[in-house]
């Protein structure tokens, strides 16, 4: 790979204008840019900078999501139950609210990691489809987030450290939105810089060849699925504390809008493509399309259109620019 | 053709069948109700408007490809046929929709349109899918937005009220024979298609083209229509399905059908065609419709919350789709 792109460079400017195109990478910072550019334009009230570190805090929560969700999608498979995990180990994190804040949090973590981990046996060891797995498990995990709660939400009331991860500051910075730049650098490294980072591509890339070099494909696999729940279940301590409470369908829908960042962030849902930069800078994106939609009074109605148009649209042009470049 | 020569392949074959015998004795154990007319047509009439959708998905997924807005398309398709033909009605001066959102007239208009925008909407899905390379699981999910995004746009969140309709209620409400009209509709549409399938080229060529593209477009099949042609099948079945729902309420809400694509899938996935492509048909689809509609019913006969009714549809998914993947893998190693 690194080869094609020394002779791409080589051989002058018509050629880097292709490689360019070609990579998603290019094209996402323009659709970020041009969503700056209305948002100016239309609804520059968007630009303050209370509502733009409400902005990165709320898109920061759906990109944790949706960092794990790239992990998935880069070898190949995908996940619709994130939403169900952040929920389900949310609730189950919330039975350890009596030990106190930690050991909710970490109950959540290992909770969103075990369900994942499910998930990823069944389709690394169990060689199951993932769509239909974790279509199973997305109705199974959403069920029992509401046996277990029995349908009540628990309230957060004195648990203060709880209620920081929704409200607090970090260096400045909304807390969810350190922790998503924190783990993006981290995954960036882990994806680009380690041998099992690389495999991530390889799979996705080509599995049948990942398999004839020797990758233990199952274990990549059971691996990114874990951490694709330990990413959704990162995602619910904030979701609980900024509505106060633990409640039994609070991730309803997050599946589909981390699909779409992780699209708009230009990885390609057949695999093997993809940065982790990439869905950092969609979520952003995401977060201020459906922002300045919010602001601009065109009503929910009409923002679920364009968000559906918006995802349309963007995967249309990076399959045709990534064809022909 | 694979040889059935031990009973081992024979259960494999007719499990479907079995576990429907099974889980109607056990709903006639569990509930003295559960044969009188009443509960059986509620039952069917049920069975119908899911099993109507997932006829559609089937064709889609047989051709390796999903469609998930036949939901939203439950609800796009007769709202917007009720606008359009208002506007229209609007131009030459005679009032459609009367105050407080009655439609007054226009049966046959109301029907052909709702279809028709059906067939268009899932045309438009296979164009995308097929000419642009997006994978279907995006296009469809983009498009679930931007239908149901302008149902409510269009008619402002509020629901049309068909019960001045003269003849809307026949669909939904009336029987032949005991047997409710809508069960019928959907039992006729799915014979023909498995008709359609077993005796005709277009269900090898829709099975070539699932199984294997690229042998598929060496035998000189054009599989990029033919699973246009798929998505085309699973917008007239949605927009059935959405006459079938509009019929049984009498009216045409923007929020109808919400969450039944899954359910749909769910269908489709307990009846063996479990996007491994090329694998499974309508047959196993209808007898799996029947098999979810007697399940539900059970449930909530038995008193059990909807909570349980979600954990057990996904822990049948899983069980159907790990039952249906390992008969693959023994009957390839035969």
């Amino acid at each position: 790979m690194d080869i094609i792109k020394e002779n791409n460079k080589s051989k002058g400017f018509k050629n880097l204008i292709s490689l360019i195109l070609s990579e998603n990478y290019f094209i996402l910072v323009i659709i970020f840019i041009l969503t700056l550019i209305i948002a100016a334009i239309f609804v520059p009230r968007v630009f303050q900078v209370m509502n733009i570190l409400n902005v990165l805090r709320l898109a920061s929560i759906v990109g944790l999501v949706a960092i794990g969700e790239t992990f998935v999608i880069l070898t190949g498979e995908i996940d619709i139950s994130v939403g169900s995990i952040l929920t389900l180990s949310l609730v189950v994190g919330g039975f350890f609210l009596k030990f106190g804040t930690g050991p909710a949090i970490v109950g959540t973590l290992a909770a969103g990691l075990i369900l994942g981990m499910i998930n990823g046996f069944a389709v690394g060891k169990g060689k199951l489809t993932s769509l239909i797995m974790t279509l199973g498990t997305l109705s199974i995990y959403a069920g029992m987030s509401f046996i277990i709660s029995r349908g009540q939400p628990r309230y957060l009331y004195g648990f203060d450290f709880y209620l920081e991860l929704g409200k607090g500051y970090f260096l400045g910075i909304p807390i969810p939105a350190a922790i998503f730049i924190f783990f993006t650098i981290i995954c960036f490294v882990f994806l680009n810089l380690t041998k099992t980072g690389r495999y991530f591509y390889y799979i996705g890339a080509n599995e049948t060849a990942a398999k004839c070099s020797g990758i233990r494909i199952d274990r990549i696999k059971i691996l990114a699925f874990s951490l694709s729940g330990l990413f959704a279940s990162m995602a619910g301590p904030f979701i609980a504390a900024q509505t106060n409470r633990i409640g039994p369908s609070v991730g309803v829908g997050y599946e589909m809008s981390a699909i779409a960042i992780v699209v708009l962030g230009g990885t390609s849902i057949a695999g093997g493509k993809g940065h982790i930069i990439g869905t950092f800078v969609g979520a952003i994106t995401y977060g201020i399309f459906l922002n300045m939609l919010a602001l601009s009074g065109v009503g929910t109605y009409m923002e679920a259109l364009l968000r559906g148009l918006l995802l349309i649209v963007a995967v249309i042009i990076f399959q045709n620019i990534r064809r022909k470049g | 053709m694979i040889k059935r020569d031990n009973t081992l392949n024979f259960f494999r074959d007719n499990i479907l069948v079995m576990v429907l015998v099974i889980i109607f004795i056990l709903g006639l154990s569990i509930s003295r109700h559960f044969l009188t007319g009443a509960n059986i047509s509620s039952i069917l009439i049920e069975v119908s408007v899911m099993g109507i959708l997932a006829v559609g998905e089937t064709v889609c997924m047989l051709v390796r490809e999903i469609d998930l807005s036949i939901a939203s398309l439950m609800a796009f398709a007769p709202v917007i046929a009720i606008n359009i033909i208002s506007f229209i009605k609007s131009r030459t001066g005679t009032p459609f929709i009367d105050a407080g959102n009655y439609v007054n007239s226009g049966l046959g208009y109301i029907v052909i349109l709702t279809i028709l925008l059906g067939c268009i909407v899932g045309a438009i899905n296979g164009i995308i899918v097929v000419k642009t390379k997006v994978p279907s699981i995006i296009a469809t999910l983009g498009m679930m937005y931007v239908l149901t995004g302008f149902a409510y746009v269009i008619s402002k969140g509020t629901s049309y009220f068909l019960t001045r309709v003269p003849g809307f209620k026949w669909l939904g409400s009336s029987t032949f024979l005991k047997i409710p009209m809508s069960f019928l509709v959907y039992i006729i549409i799915g014979i023909v298609a498995l008709l359609v399938f077993k005796f005709t080229k277009i269900g090898n060529r829709i099975y070539a083209t699932g199984g294997n593209e690229n042998a598929a477009i060496y035998a000189g099949i054009n599989t990029g229509n033919w699973k246009i042609a798929a998505f085309i099948f699973s917008g007239f079945c949605a927009s059935v399905a959405a006459l079938m729902y509009s019929s049984r309420l009498e009216a045409a809400t923007p929020n109808q059908g919400a969450g039944l694509e899954l359910i749909a899938v769910t269908v489709v996935v307990i009846g063996g065609t479990t996007l491994q492509g090329g694998k499974g048909g309508i047959f196993g689809t209808i007898i799996a419709s029947l098999i979810l509609g007697i399940f539900y019913n059970i449930i909530i006969a038995v008193g059990l919350v909807t909570w349980y009714k979600t954990v057990i549809t996904g822990l049948l998914v899983v069980g159907a789709v790990l039952i249906h993947s390992r008969g693959k893998l023994t009957k390839k190693s035969i």
